[in-house]
């Protein structure tokens, strides 16, 4: 990094919040995506902003000296979204962490993107608000990161994903200005909709500096089922039935029979002999409408060949089946040298043809594939594991990949679900939207970012400027 | 397996989903990715690796801040042992850094019984009241000060001047209120159990090992001491492996004829019961260390034990009555208890049986901020955990904070004095034997 850069962004945030010792460098260098570690993508600095007025000065200060700039998180991303790349300045958003206004008459809140998922959501359970996206790393990962991602979660069958939340946002251009797109009037079709443009952006087009979201009332009551079936068809069968008889689950979520017992591994789990295939599902609403809702669910679930029902009796016995669906990506990542997981999503109907061809897929490459996800959405996690020091398996592995990817093309689905597109499945991008489309994400990228410094190489290949 | 090998196949198992950042008590206070579980493991796979690009000098800095309070451990979904890690890795880059002249200074003392003996006898002088007034006095106090170093704030003034333990329970104790059902007394012996009796203890806390000693014959049992060598733990975290290594073969060999060996200092403990795994490789002590590690028991696990055992019986039981106390207290939990051994009830259980009002305090399973030796070496990120400890303690109105390891104890005691609050730190041993001498008798000094 040049001196001269270096001395600028000093004078913005201190020697306190900049660092650029190789060794912060290097843990700025990866996220939770399964990249390599080594060769490191090594920012030049780490830079900790704590307001909207330091982060416009650092992009004004980048953009002057064509240095990247790469908004992060918590970095637990699993596409890479966050990997410097390019190199550059890791402009780290954590420590704007605080939660700025709750208009309780409009139901909105204004927070800055270091929230954590989880601490909003209390902080709004407490006052009696409730705030639905729920991605498996909420106990960590920043209401930025969601945003940028725009992430999803078990709840997303019944309300949606963070995109359904974010009613306006407050953006720092990639040459400093700041803009303040939607607002809290609900109705709003002035101009081009830049709040949706934004989120999903995966920090290509601005940082975002205020996100202001908005809130429902809390549900008065849940209630958590785990329904366990002989085979992935019938799990499925049950789910979309479900849904078309108008029960929606506030989640759906389903497992094989390889990921339960990855969990077990580390977790007592209990499910009987013969699963194939769980599904945890929780209602909510109000307390005398969710008898006649579960007894429904059993009913279906029953006839669509379950071979065990369970209720949880109460909220501890809740949290320990949650428990079993939020360990499992990393349970599942600690059963191999490697894991490769995957996000993708098909319509809700397609689920098991494309669980079926997954399977069909890990038999042909001999790699077992555990298969987990969101079977209200259609939104599937499908792990490859392997390991990849050995020889000629990062090679089948991709080739896997890449035909998952074109069975859920196929299938009428997409690349990703929740976790973005990223660097890890960047290459696949034309064939899901096809080269004009990708010529119009350009042109946007053009527009915003002319000198292509934010979030270099992410996305789709070539982008502007660089 | 060799330690690198080992080390190799703990860090492999980390897939960096960041979960550790909710709850490293590092990470919340530096905001930093290279004080957290996640950037502590990724330096060091691609240190192995061999692709860090950083020096070892700074791998082992960043691993040196690190409490090794194992919250970390206990909520990765992937069961990734960090601490452990973190242990392997000190181990592995010892050779390349020369630690603090504190912490050579501590485990050249932990090593040689002689100097800890004197260093015992040194803390009693200057704990004794005569002696620590003739050096505030003379203003001697402030030539020990720039002799000794910090480790001296963290030595509790004696009984009776400003700053030291007030004696809540003691006064409680002598004004009868207690009920004084006490444990049966010097009764048939129930057996024999062989005490633990750990280096901080002997030097700074005596007075509680032996109101351990007594509240375990006071339940029946013949004890005995045998002469025990540091557990080894401060060594290990550390880096120094093979130090560790042969203090544990040392104390194996010592506690031969032990049938359970008690101990009333959470860290050993949880030092004692890894002996397992920490002479895993070792063809002589595998098997016997394996042994010992299963008879270790941490006396509050021990006393619940007996309790459960006695309740039809009636008798031999701590259990008095301090209902009518007022007395309201609170607990913290020794990291190397609550995760390192798994023991939250029994604590809980013991305090609540003398009928006082217990309160627990939020967050009272964070670590305090001691973490062996780091509270002497990053003084300002244990002051802030310990700040927010203290804030936690006094939100309860308790008079009393209990806790069970004398790391714990010592580092609480200074947040306490340097928060100017009055609220009282005591190990729960203390806090029981003096709750059962009660209707014994005169209730002991904290000192």
């Amino acid at each position: 990094m040049k001196e001269a850069v270096k001395r600028q962004l000093l004078d913005i945030v201190g020697e306190d919040r900049f660092f650029d010792q190789d060794l912060d460098r290097f843990t700025y260098s990866y996220d939770g995506s399964f990249l390599p570690l080594v060769p490191p993508h090594l920012p030049d600095a780490v830079v900790q902003p704590v307001s909207t007025e330091e982060v416009a000065a650092i992009l004004r200060v980048c953009h002057a000296h064509d240095v990247p700039v790469v908004p992060r998180g918590a970095g637990s991303g699993r596409t890479g979204g966050s990997v410097p790349v390019a190199g550059g300045v890791v402009l780290s958003l954590q420590r704007m962490n605080r939660i700025l206004d709750l208009d309780e008459g409009n139901m909105m809140a204004l927070v800055e993107p270091g929230v954590v998922t989880f601490d909003f959501y209390q902080a709004m359970e407490k006052k009696g608000f409730f705030y639905p996206p729920d991605p498996a790393s909420w106990k960590f990962c920043t209401l930025g990161g969601n945003v940028a991602e725009n992430a999803g979660g078990a709840r997303a069958v019944k309300y949606g994903v963070t995109r359904d939340y974010v009613m306006g946002l407050q953006v720092v251009l990639a040459d400093g200005r700041v803009i303040e797109t939607g607002g809290k009037a609900v109705k709003n079709v002035t101009g081009y909709d830049l709040t949706r443009l934004f989120v999903g952006s995966e920090g290509t087009l601005g940082v975002i500096t205020r996100i202001l979201v908005r809130l429902l009332p809390l549900p008065p009551a849940k209630r958590t089922l785990l329904l366990c079936f002989g085979s992935v068809d019938d799990a499925s069968t049950a789910v979309v039935r479900m849904i078309q008889g108008g029960v929606i689950p506030a989640a759906a979520e389903l497992m094989d029979r390889v990921s339960i017992e990855a969990v077990a591994r580390a977790h007592p789990v209990d499910v009987p002999r013969g699963t194939e295939a769980a599904v945890l599902v929780d209602i909510d609403g109000e307390p005398e409408l969710l008898g006649p809702q579960a007894r429904r669910i059993v009913a279906i679930a029953r006839d669509a060949g379950a071979i065990e029902v369970r209720e949880a009796a109460d909220e501890a016995e809740a949290d320990a089946l949650w428990l079993l669906r939020r360990a499992m990506g990393p349970a599942v990542a600690a059963m191999a040298p490697n894991k490769i997981g995957e996000d993708i999503s098909v319509p809700r109907t397609a689920v098991p043809e494309m669980i079926r061809r997954l399977q069909e897929i890990g038999r042909r490459y001999g790699f077992t594939i555990a298969i987990f996800g969101h079977a209200g959405d259609g939104n599937l996690h499908p792990s490859i594991l392997t390991d990849l020091s050995q020889e000629g398996n990062r090679e089948k592995a991709d080739a896997a990949v890449a035909e998952i990817f074109r069975a859920a093309l196929q299938l009428g689905g997409t690349l990703s679900g929740e976790h973005g597109i990223g660097i890890t499945k960047l290459p696949f991008i034309v064939d899901a939207l096809g080269e004009a489309q990708v010529e119009v994400l350009k042109s946007i990228k053009r527009a915003l970012d002319p000198r292509g410094i934010l979030n270099p190489g992410k996305i789709f290949a070539g982008g502007a400027g660089r | 397996m060799s330690a690198v090998d080992e080390l190799a196949r703990i860090v492999a198992q980390c897939d960096r989903c960041g979960a550790c950042q909710a709850v490293c008590p590092l990470f919340a206070h530096l905001g930093k990715e290279a004080a957290v579980a996640r950037g502590k493991v990724a330096m060091l796979r691609a240190y192995l690796e061999g692709g860090l690009g950083a020096d070892a000098v700074s791998v082992a800095r960043a691993l040196d801040l690190c409490l090794l309070c194992q919250a970390c451990a206990a909520n990765c979904p992937s069961k990734v042992n960090v601490p452990r890690a973190v242990l392997l890795g000190r181990a592995a880059l010892a050779p390349s850094v020369a630690p603090p002249r504190l912490v050579r200074a501590a485990d050249a003392a932990l090593v040689r019984p002689g100097v800890l003996a004197l260093l015992g006898l040194l803390v009693r002088v200057y704990r004794s009241r005569r002696v620590y007034r003739l050096l505030e006095a003379t203003g001697a106090l402030g030539l020990v000060r720039a002799v000794a170093g910090e480790v001296v704030d963290f030595l509790p003034p004696p009984a009776g001047l400003p700053g030291a333990d007030s004696s809540a329970v003691a006064a409680m104790a002598s004004s009868g209120r207690a009920a004084g059902r006490g444990l049966a007394a010097g009764g048939t012996a129930r057996g024999k159990v062989h005490y633990f009796a750990g280096c901080l203890m002997k030097t700074v806390y005596p007075h509680v090992s032996r109101a351990t000693i007594s509240l375990l014959r006071a339940a029946g049992y013949e004890v005995e001491v045998p002469p025990a060598r540091c557990c080894g733990l401060p060594l290990l975290a550390h880096g120094r492996l093979e130090e560790a290594r042969r203090l544990a073969a040392h104390n194996v060999a010592a506690f031969r004829d032990a049938e359970v060996v008690v101990t009333d200092c959470a860290s050993c403990g949880a030092g004692l019961k890894e002996y397992g795994w920490l002479l895993g490789s070792d063809p002589v002590w595998r098997l016997q260390a394996r042994e010992f590690a299963d008879r270790v028991r941490d006396v509050s696990e021990f006393l619940v034990g007996v309790r459960t055992e006695a309740a039809p019986a009636g008798g031999g039981r701590p259990r008095v009555d301090g209902r009518r106390s007022g007395l309201r207290v609170t607990y913290h939990d020794p990291c190397h208890l609550v995760r390192g051994q798994k023991i939250k009830a029994p604590p809980r259980e013991l305090v609540r049986a003398t009928g006082v009002e217990f309160v627990e305090m939020a967050g009272a399973d964070t670590c305090c901020g001691g973490g062996g030796s780091f509270h002497l070496i990053h003084r300002d990120v244990s002051r802030r955990i310990l700040a927010r400890k203290i804030e936690a303690a006094e939100e309860t109105g308790a008079r009393l904070l209990l806790t069970a390891c004398p790391g714990c104890l010592m580092q609480l005691q200074y947040g306490v004095r340097r928060a100017g609050s009055t609220l009282q730190v005591m190990h729960i041993v203390e806090f029981l034997h003096a709750v059962n001498s009660a209707g014994a008798g005169p209730a002991p000094r904290a000192h």
